[in-house]
């Protein structure tokens, strides 16, 4: 990958591995860090990494750095990993989906972040989080049962 | 196989209509012989799909750009020869504004001021010879601008009233008390002939010729400057109406060495 591809990497992918970052994590400091973390590893890897795979080498740059910065913290402030980037959190409670997303184990959140936001294939999914194809869509069938009763339930509610 | 671990992958499958014939039988069969996990069909809904909120932007993109180091060590390095090249010309064109006054008092360019000596009361030429090398030493010393050379010599026929030498005119102290004839800064050709009145058309873009009469007792700067009638008139028509001629001639004085007698002098020298 050459310097101009690197670039055209910042303009095409920074703003959706942003969003990818911000509704795991639910912390857009967090997530800036992390996506700088990720950028920095792209360059340095870049006569490795081919252009057109450059973007899931950068989602599954920041996903690792993601999990470890998650378990990092866990061990650091001996707080739940689930409790964790929960207290900046995107902010739009009106958003169900938003607070439904909140409630999923995090690789089922980066399994279904992967494949609606970005259109990702259960392989390319599985390349980037290192999982097999199987665990990918059991992944992504939990977390849309789960969103779905949750979704049910608020109905209910209202 | 299908198991209860992975039967949410098979579901997925044959929602999304990629279970092969094969497959789809054998999850019949699985769920035949399971059928709580038939219910799981109904609580997937595909038509659940997260909407991502592109509003949601990574506004530093700049700080993420990279250029490699070695093209960015390109432009410096082609820069710095650019300086490098702009330093010397410089350096250069400064050489040619300050040491060329040393260079052109080089022998060899002392050399092209011919002395003709036509009636010699003394011994000219070896009067003029000794002026030669003396002019030569004093001119490594000469710290002023532009100096070029050599002696001329006669004695003042008639005193004039020493007119005031231009502040500018002023050359350094060593000039001054040397026992030569100076020239400064004389670009072109000068042919001045005692005996004859000057002729101004005799001098063509002549700047700052400066001679002085050099005298022990009266010499201490530039005072004795001018006694002889050919300076005197030299000098009047320099600030009179020579240096607004086309010739260009500017701030022309002689100096007149005492003890050196020539009855008839040419002095030429040469265009640089």
């Amino acid at each position: 990958m050459t310097e101009k591809e690197y670039n055209l990497c910042i303009d095409n992918y920074s703003d959706s591995a942003f969003l990818y970052l911000v509704k795991n994590i639910k912390d857009s400091d967090a997530a800036k860090d992390i996506l700088q973390e990720a950028f920095t590893k792209l360059w340095e890897k870049r006569e490795d990494v081919d252009f057109l795979k450059a973007k899931s080498y950068l989602f599954t740059s920041a996903y690792h750095i993601m999990i470890n910065n998650i378990k990092y913290n866990s061990l650091k402030n001996n707080i739940p990993e689930a409790q964790l980037f929960t207290s900046n959190a995107y902010n739009d409670i009106n958003e169900v989906m938003s607070q439904a997303m909140e409630m999923l184990p995090q690789i089922q959140k980066a399994s279904i972040l992967l494949r609606d936001y970005e259109g990702y294939s259960y392989k390319e999914i599985g390349d980037i989080l290192n999982l097999s194809q199987e665990q990918v869509k059991i992944n992504i069938f939990r977390a849309r049962v789960q969103l779905r009763e949750y979704i049910v339930k608020i109905d209910n509610v209202l | 196989m299908i198991t209860r671990e992975n039967i949410e992958a098979y579901l997925l499958d044959l929602i999304e209509g990629n279970l092969s014939p094969e497959k789809i039988k054998e999850l019949e069969a699985f769920l035949k012989e399971n059928p709580n996990y038939r219910e799981m069909i109904n609580r997937y809904d595909p038509s659940l799909v997260l909407i991502a909120d592109r509003n949601i932007k990574f506004e530093d993109k700049e700080s993420l750009r990279r250029k490699n180091k070695s093209k960015s060590i390109y432009p410096f390095i082609k820069y710095s020869f650019i300086a490098i090249a702009a330093c010397f010309i410089l350096f250069l064109f400064v050489s040619k504004l300050f040491i060329k006054p040393l260079e052109n008092t080089s022998i060899k360019n002392f050399d092209k001021v011919i002395v003709k000596n036509t009636n010699n009361t003394l011994s000219p030429s070896s009067s003029i010879n000794n002026d030669k090398e003396e002019i030569v030493k004093k001119q490594t010393r000469v710290t002023t601008n532009k100096t070029k050379t050599i002696a001329k010599a006669q004695k003042p026929q008639e005193k004039e009233i020493p007119i005031e030498v231009k502040e500018g005119l002023k050359p350094e102290p060593k000039i001054l008390l040397s026992n030569s004839m100076v020239v400064y800064e004389l670009d072109n050709l000068i042919v001045y002939i005692e005996g004859e009145e000057f002729n101004k058309n005799k001098i063509i873009e002549v700047d700052n010729l400066v001679a002085y009469k050099d005298s022990p007792i009266i010499n201490p700067i530039l005072s004795p400057l001018i006694y002889n009638k050919y300076v005197y008139q030299l000098r009047y028509n320099l600030e009179t109406t020579i240096e607004k001629t086309q010739n260009g001639f500017n701030n022309a004085l002689v100096y007149i060495q005492e003890n050196v007698k020539f009855n008839q002098l040419e002095l030429v020298i040469a265009k640089k």
